[in-house]
């Protein structure tokens, strides 16, 4: 398996989704070796054979003869990192910013290395499984190496990412060559299969829909006394604050839920290069002292503000799968989320809006906050519906693709 | 012999807006008449229109030896007036042949037997009238939306003065007895029971083109057959279905309009048999027994029960909260504020919200105009707080008051310029 990350490095979404995959995995006796770029000497998980890139070549575990001249760059390759980290904390991974010519020449180089770690180790396998654009030219360099069937997952594209007018050409065409030469493609919702076969041009029938699932290694804590609530009720936004999150639709609802009713307060948790005119909006609206950003926020965190909400809204303009519901929904805080999200096609126990619709937002708001059956209703079988998105599943639908193309 | 029964269901809400909670306060129309007027037309083609030519030509080529009845929500003869009077029409022919009887029931296709016995008369009375008034027959025999049954209904019709009451043949209800059978309850000697078959009945109107079901094709020739299966050991084979089967939820090119067309022909080649409706049958038999039904039975789901319109919380306090407004809503002699108020009584606004979706849930979703149940319930709520305000005379404040209970808002009839009637 090819990532490009993997918990605690780089903990974002899909490197989320890989740790419970693989784990899931290998409770279904698949072995799994996950190679990624770069990463943490100490990075170590007990049920996959994990291979950091970098660290095994600097490591003199890989000869690199070949190659010399690229990896003389090693030390840039490690300031990238920084930057790359830098970036992501800053913009809370936009794409404009973070993949440069830079991340273009890494994913060629991770292509060589991952070859090379194969050749050298001697690496047995039946199946590549490589998620994401960025590992795609190492996914398929390894098919035509090995013949081995490959395929690819796709948690995101260039077109989610970009609001779809400004898709950087390059990121394009490695998508659609990594999906062009795999076996069978992974889509994490039928929005993201309509994605790659009308966007890309892929044949239908080789592209299956595995929707996501949420690791629940913890009971939900014990119910809290928030002070805040002693007057207000709580409206939770949690997730980048960016174009694709869709948070100017949960300000312009909070304003129309304010109208109605005053003892409401909206937390706009998280980070992005929309917060500082999600900050002048709300002010502007004259509604400053009823919205707060508390920034980003780790898990533990989240989880605290999933419990104090009473409703969480999730109104992303474009989301191929959206988990944060799901763990919102976990903690019995009932979900509002927008119909343009791969999750809305398989959760029933959820409010369900068009992100534009602002005026349905706040409807549906208020009535979450007013009507206490509603809520308790959903809470209750919201509660109900989550535990059945598990990673075993998930690994099992995945293993059943594995065998389908021979591995 | 073996007598055949067929009762028809035609019912159509009239279903209600998105209606927001900014929209309080402002009393804008609650229905959705733009999305009635569409199904309604696109029944009215696809089912109501060529199933009552059929009908029609049936009826004409037996020469009055091929019957059937109907039951026809007040809500659906409403609409065929308003958006398909040609439906409405084609019926008063079927009426005029004397080969069709049409069945009493509540008019707005509620639930208020379960909730209120003055409001269930009511509508009982009202739907009569319309029936009355439009096919020129005053029915004898009742039955229940949803054909929800009890031995309190029983009783209740009986008082009523109705001769028979149409319930689901359900295996709890029946045990080891026969739906083949003329029965009565235990607590109402004088009325008779017709029961539904409800496997020949759901061979029509549910597996008639399941291809996964290991009698598909259902030709005319292997019905027949099971229906003379039943001659010596029963009275009368009750099919009961919802029109809308044919056309609708059977489409025209799964055949069940040929299938039909060929139905009499083929039963009728046995000598034995005839066709009769529901108050032709009460009157020609005698019950063989007494049901005591205790619980509700409906002819809803697996569950055969209430559960489909009552079986969560936000059903049960929407219902609850609309039948505390009853008396307040009457109170006001505002007729189209009492108007919406029965609208909102029918059964389908409960049913949007039904909640227990997995083993029932393709007719659930197919039916439901809803995303999600729970948007039905934000809809309906926000229509009753609506409601409530337009029985206070409009919102006192510029700030409406969101509440689950509506009810409360009506402090005290001081409020209502003194009517203290309820």
């Amino acid at each position: 398996m090819l990532g490009w990350e993997f918990p605690p490095y780089f903990a974002g979404g899909v490197g989320t989704v890989c740790h419970a995959l693989t784990q899931a995995l290998s409770k279904r006796n698949v072995d799994v070796t996950y190679i990624m770029p770069s990463g943490p000497r100490n990075v170590h998980a007990d049920f996959v054979n994990l291979l950091v890139a970098d660290n095994m070549i600097a490591d003199g575990r890989i000869k690199i003869a070949k190659i010399d001249s690229l990896l003389g760059a090693y030390e840039g390759c490690d300031d990238y990192r920084h930057q790359y980290e830098r970036i992501l904390r800053e913009t809370n991974g936009k794409s404009g910013k973070l993949y440069g010519h830079n991340l273009l020449a890494e994913i060629e180089r991770f292509a060589e290395k991952v070859k090379m770690i194969v050749k050298e180790l001697g690496i047995e396998f039946d199946v590549i499984h490589a998620h994401d654009w960025t590992t795609f030219p190492a996914a398929v360099a390894l098919k035509k190496a090995t013949g081995k069937p490959l395929l690819v997952h796709v948690h995101i594209t260039e077109f989610d990412k970009s609001g779809g007018d400004h898709a950087d050409p390059r990121i394009y065409a490695i998508e659609q060559m990594g999906m062009q030469a795999a076996d069978r493609v992974i889509t994490v919702s039928n929005l993201m299969k309509n994605r790659c076969v009308n966007q890309y041009f892929i044949d239908e029938r080789k592209v299956r829909v595995v929707y996501n699932a949420v690791e629940f290694n913890k009971l939900p804590a014990l119910p809290e006394r928030f002070e805040i609530k002693a007057q207000d009720k709580i409206v939770l936004f949690l997730g980048r604050i960016t174009l694709q999150k869709g948070p100017d639709y949960f300000i312009e609802a909070a304003r129309k839920v304010l109208d109605v009713d005053p003892n409401v307060k909206f937390v706009m948790a998280g980070s992005g290069d929309m917060l500082p005119r999600m900050i002048e909006r709300s002010a502007a609206m004259g509604i400053g002292n009823k919205v707060i950003f508390p920034g980003f926020v780790g898990r533990e965190e989240g989880d605290r503000l999933y419990r104090m909400a009473d409703v969480f809204v999730m109104p992303s303009v474009s989301e191929p799968f959206g988990l944060v519901p799901l763990e919102a929904m976990y903690q019995g805080t009932p979900a509002i989320i927008s119909r343009q999200s791969g999750v809305s096609e398989v959760l029933q126990h959820a409010l369900k809006v068009d992100f534009w619709d602002v005026d349905d937002i706040a409807n549906k708001i208020l009535a979450a906050l007013s009507y206490s059956t509603l809520h308790k209703q959903l809470r209750h079988e919201g509660s109900i519906e989550v535990q059945g998105f598990n990673w075993d599943s998930v690994a099992t639908e995945v293993e059943q693709l594995y065998h389908e193309v021979g591995g | 012999m073996v007598n055949i029964c067929f009762y028809f269901q035609v019912h159509q809400p009239e279903r209600l807006r998105n209606y927001s909670v900014f929209e309080i306060g402002k009393a804008n129309g609650y229905f959705d008449e733009k999305k009635n007027d569409e199904v309604m037309k696109k029944v009215a083609k696809k089912c109501y229109l060529p199933m009552n030519a059929l009908l029609l030509k049936l009826i004409d080529r037996h020469k009055g030896k091929f019957k059937v009845a109907f039951s026809i929500s007040g809500t659906a003869l409403d609409q065929f007036e308003k958006f398909a009077p040609e439906v409405l029409e084609s019926f008063k022919a079927l009426a005029r042949t004397g080969c069709v009887e049409f069945l009493a029931e509540t008019y707005y296709h509620s639930l208020s037997f379960l909730y209120n016995k003055v409001e269930f008369d009511r509508q009982v009375e009202q739907h009569s009238a319309k029936i009355k008034e439009l096919f020129d027959q005053t029915p004898t025999v009742f039955r229940n939306t949803e054909l929800i049954f009890s031995n309190e209904l029983a009783m209740h019709m009986q008082d009523k003065g109705y001769k028979a009451i149409l319930a689901e043949g359900a295996d709890h209800i029946l045990g080891w007895k026969s739906p083949n059978f003329l029965y009565t309850s235990v607590t109402a000697p004088n009325i008779k029971l017709l029961l539904k078959n409800y496997k020949l009945s759901d061979d029509v109107a549910f597996r008639f083109s399941n291809k996964g079901w290991n009698e598909h094709p259902l030709t005319v020739d292997k019905y027949s057959k099971w229906i003379n299966n039943v001659n010596g050991d029963g009275n009368v084979v009750n099919l009961f279905m919802d029109y809308e089967t044919f056309g609708e939820h059977q489409w025209e090119d799964t055949g069940i309009f040929e299938f039909m067309d060929h139905l009499p022909d083929e039963l009728l080649k046995h000598p034995d048999n005839a066709f009769m409706t529901p108050s032709e049958v009460a009157d020609a038999f005698q019950p063989v027994g007494a049901l005591d039904v205790h619980n509700f039975v409906s002819w809803a789901d697996l569950e055969r029960d209430v559960s489909a319109w009552l079986g969560n919380n936000m059903q049960q306090t929407a219902i609850g909260e609309l039948y505390k407004l009853r008396d307040a809503v009457y109170a006001t002699e505002d007729n189209k504020l009492i108007r919406d108020w029965e609208l909102l009584t029918t059964s389908d606004h409960y049913y949007y919200m039904c909640t227990k979706w997995f083993a029932d849930g393709d007719v659930h979703k197919y039916f439901n105009p809803y995303d999600t149940p729970y948007e039905g319930y934000i809809a309906f709520m926000n229509v009753l707080n609506d409601l409530t305000l337009r029985i206070k005379g409009g919102p006192e404040e510029t700030r409406i008051q969101l509440t689950e209970e509506p009810s409360k808002i009506l402090v005290s009839a001081d409020q209502l310029g003194g009517k203290k009637r309820w």
